[in-house]
């Protein structure tokens, strides 16, 4: 598909048809990363492994009341 | 294919005063989860200036509907009163992927997660809304797909080992 397509404007759109259901959901991912190159790849997963360290090294807050 | 950022897909959320609360995978791994994600899951609360918020971040986020046929993703009319119409959508960003849930499985939506929801500080200024751990699975015990059916006893088991939210 064109990447200038016209513009999604309703949810009835049937570019939409099943979006959020299981098989979609790896579907357009698994696209994305057939899509990338290698280095791109890789480069998705350390930036994947750093948010996780930054995430793990992360404070939870007080409740503000 | 974009890199993936999540604190820069949450520093723009933020910066436009949006108000939700991270669910899903991010929300998982800052309650100390070790499982992979690969994408940004947010359920975003539903009144109209927030929808303005939104659209605002989004835009600053190129947002594009993801579509197995269009690896770029799609355009969408980036506005309050489409993302009034919508209940769930799943986007590619400048910044990774970024799922925008308004009513996610098993919840009442914003404010029902808002309520016990904890502020985690991820440094460098950025305080982030997270759902409670014991929300997050409720939400994944209701979507019931297979990911979520694998990731479930991980959950349980942090829970467990980590105790209840404070709330």
């Amino acid at each position: 598909m064109p990447s200038d397509a016209p513009p999604v404007t309703a949810p009835g759109d049937p570019r939409l048809a099943g979006m959020g259901h299981e098989q979609f959901a790896g579907e357009d991912q698994i696209a994305q990363m057939l899509a990338a190159t290698p280095r791109e790849r890789l480069q998705w997963l350390l930036d994947a492994l750093a948010f996780e360290e930054r995430a793990h090294r992360a404070r939870p807050l007080p409740k503000e009341r | 294919m974009p890199r993936f950022q999540p604190e820069e897909l949450l520093r723009a959320l933020e910066a436009h005063g949006v108000r939700y609360v991270i669910i899903g995978g991010i929300g998982a791994t800052l309650h100390g989860s070790p499982l992979p994600t690969r994408d940004a899951d947010i359920c975003p609360a539903f009144d109209d200036a927030n929808l303005e918020a939104l659209a605002g971040a989004l835009k600053h986020l190129a947002a594009r509907i993801r579509a197995a046929d269009a690896p770029t993703g799609l355009p969408f009319a980036c506005d309050a009163a489409f993302l009034r119409q919508m209940k769930l959508l799943n986007l590619t960003t400048r910044f990774g992927d970024l799922d925008v849930a308004f009513e996610p499985a098993g919840t009442g939506g914003f404010e029902d997660l808002w309520a016990r929801a904890v502020r985690y500080d991820l440094g460098d200024g950025l305080n982030v809304p997270v759902a409670a751990l014991e929300d997050i699975i409720r939400s994944k015990e209701a979507a019931n797909r297979e990911k979520d059916r694998h990731a479930l006893p991980v959950l349980r088991l942090l829970l467990h080992k980590r105790g209840p939210s404070a709330g």
